[in-house]
């Protein structure tokens, strides 16, 4: 199974070439579209927090955000990301801004009960 | 002049706000008259110094009583005792508007009150864990991915004359590199070697980076693969053969979904048992005479040797991709390719750099084996007359796909003209379109007769 000879060819050289950017990125999406959703869901939770002011919906906004960060593909704009990072701050900081008390745990009201 | 102007405006203000102080000491001189009236009440009452207060806002209805019953000197003790108890009365009464006050609650400073923020620390102390399960998981999968390519490189530099292209640099300054795609995927595009167009290798590990991934993957447990995909240069020389061995799983799972072998291929138990292949391993080909071309008994051992690391082998001349989904199909058929595809386990492949050399030297076998790989007549005839026989039925289908949607269009015109001619109020134009109607569809029946006159 030995190789004889040199099969390497300088003169037959193909370039890399990026597949075309739509057609890769509607694949990339079809495989994996985790980080999609979890933008979508970023910004659903972010107005939820803004608007009908519930301060878990803020903080699960952040949380999305950091899954959608951690699974961006290279392809994929950082634009989006940061800017849904900073909504779901800006969600947060609102939030408390208004209303600075805490969250009331789920096991307080369990205990008390 | 500016100057002038802010002082002038700060005078209007200073101004304003003392013609307020002077309307608030009015206010307080308006009630210099009922003072006396509350100092003659402080005598009587004694119990309640901070009715005071309440008296002012209560003075109005209670002076007019006075003013009544001062009057009448007779009445005027019995009057000042009903007014202290009338005061009593109202003093119990009074105090209710402040005791209806309610204080809000205002919440603790976060600096005072952190303990009660425990939902708050949760979430942070998550959100710190994901990093730094981030920052570990990216780390860890560089390396797996560097450690294997550096294990691979020494063969990949032997074979091509360039490895790691990005397609960008100058191909005098490329060093053999791995581009990083996502935090979890790599690659690496090789080039210049003959019967290859291209060779590009890819390694897609576990999504260590994302936690949420890696509680997935308990439940659902993947590994780190490598993947090669090397376009085959091609030409009339070259046999065709279409031939698929693997794991079983993924084997089955190629053989459903790919285009190529979904049309042309079987399996091949028997044959599978004769070469003495892997009992968990299934074997696809169009035709027996390619797979003892292609799997001689150096490469079978090497099979059984690295049979872990190996998990999935295509080969084929008729490679189009994945088939179109579920209610979808070609129009045309696709330019096909000549191609091939392997799927190695990262994790056996980089145990160490014997097992990893000697499977990369396998997949140039495989492809020099391709290419000099000659089929009897028979056997060549056979599989082109099988592509030519796919070919012809591929069209029949969408001929008849073509005939129902030209018909489908000739309906909807027909439909329209009616439609047309429904619309149509001028009694001339509308006798003119019908009469155009009736020259068509006679049209339309005629040519048949006369095809079949003249026959």
């Amino acid at each position: 199974m030995q190789q004889n000879g040199d099969p390497r060819r300088s003169n037959r050289i193909v370039r890399y070439k990026p597949l075309d950017a739509t057609a890769n990125q509607q694949q990339a999406v079809s495989d994996d579209p985790l980080p999609e959703y979890m933008n979508v869901l970023g910004m659903i939770f972010s107005m939820c927090g803004l608007m009908i002011r519930m301060k878990w919906c803020s903080w699960l906004a952040l949380v999305c955000s950091c899954i959608s960060f951690a699974n961006t593909r290279t392809s994929d704009d950082a634009k989006q990301i940061v800017s849904s990072f900073m909504l779901s701050v800006s969600a947060v900081v609102m939030s408390y801004l208004q209303n600075p008390s805490p969250i009331i745990p789920p096991w307080v009201t369990l205990l008390q009960s | 002049m500016k100057i002038t102007r802010i002082f002038g405006f700060l005078a209007i203000i200073l101004f304003c706000s003392s013609g307020f102080s002077a309307g608030a000491a009015s206010d307080d001189n308006e009630f210099a008259e009922f003072e006396e009236d509350e100092f003659a009440d402080s005598v009587v009452v004694t119990n309640a110094p901070d009715a005071k207060q309440e008296d002012r806002k209560s003075v109005p209805p209670i002076v007019q009583k006075d003013d009544f019953e001062d009057d009448d000197f007779g009445v005027v003790d019995e009057d000042e005792s009903d007014d202290s108890e009338k005061i009593k009365e109202v003093d119990p009464d009074e105090p209710t508007p402040v005791q209806s006050l309610k204080f809000t609650d205002v919440p603790a400073h976060f600096r005072s009150n952190w303990a009660s923020y425990q939902v708050e620390g949760i979430v942070v102390l998550i959100i710190f864990i994901y990093l730094i399960n981030y920052i570990i998981g990216k780390t860890t999968n560089s390396s797996i991915a560097h450690t294997v390519f550096e294990m691979c490189r020494p063969t990949l530099e032997e074979q091509f004359a360039v490895v790691g292209d990005d397609g960008v640099t100058d191909l005098d300054k490329l060093e053999p590199t791995l581009k990083r795609d996502t935090d979890s995927t790599f690659s690496a595009w090789c080039s210049g070697r003959v019967n290859v167009h291209s060779l590009f290798l890819q390694m897609k590990t576990i999504k260590r980076q994302d936690l949420v991934s890696r509680v997935l993957d308990i439940y659902d447990p993947s590994s780190d693969k490598m993947t090669i995909k090397v376009s085959l240069e091609g030409g009339n020389d070259v046999d065709p053969l279409i031939f698929a061995v693997g794991e079983k799983k993924i084997a089955t799972k190629n053989f459903r979904e790919m285009f190529d072998l979904n049309s042309y291929v079987s399996e091949k138990k028997q044959v599978a048992q004769q070469l003495n292949l892997p009992a968990t391993w299934q074997l696809y080909a169009d035709q027996n005479e390619v797979v003892y071309s292609i799997l001689e008994p150096g490469v079978v051992s090497l099979l059984r040797k690295h049979e872990e690391a190996i998990e999935f082998i295509h080969i084929s001349d008729q490679y189009t991709g994945p088939k179109p989904a579920e209610g979808e199909s070609y129009t045309r058929l696709p330019e096909p390719q000549r191609y091939m595809f392997m799927s190695l386990n990262l994790a056996k492949l980089g145990q160490d750099e014997e097992s990893a050399a000697e499977i990369l030297n396998l997949v140039f076998y495989l492809i020099d084996r391709v290419k000099k790989m000659k089929l009897s007549k028979d056997a060549k005839q056979k599989a082109e007359r099988k592509r030519k026989e796919f070919e012809e039925a591929f069209l029949k289908q969408t001929h008849a796909f073509r005939q129902e949607a030209a018909q489908a269009r000739k309906e909807e015109k027909t439909r329209e003209r009616k439609q047309k001619l429904m619309d149509e109020h001028d009694p001339e134009r509308q006798r003119r379109l019908e009469a155009k109607e009736l020259k068509k569809e006679a049209k339309a029946k005629q040519p048949k007769m006369k095809q079949m006159k003249v026959k």
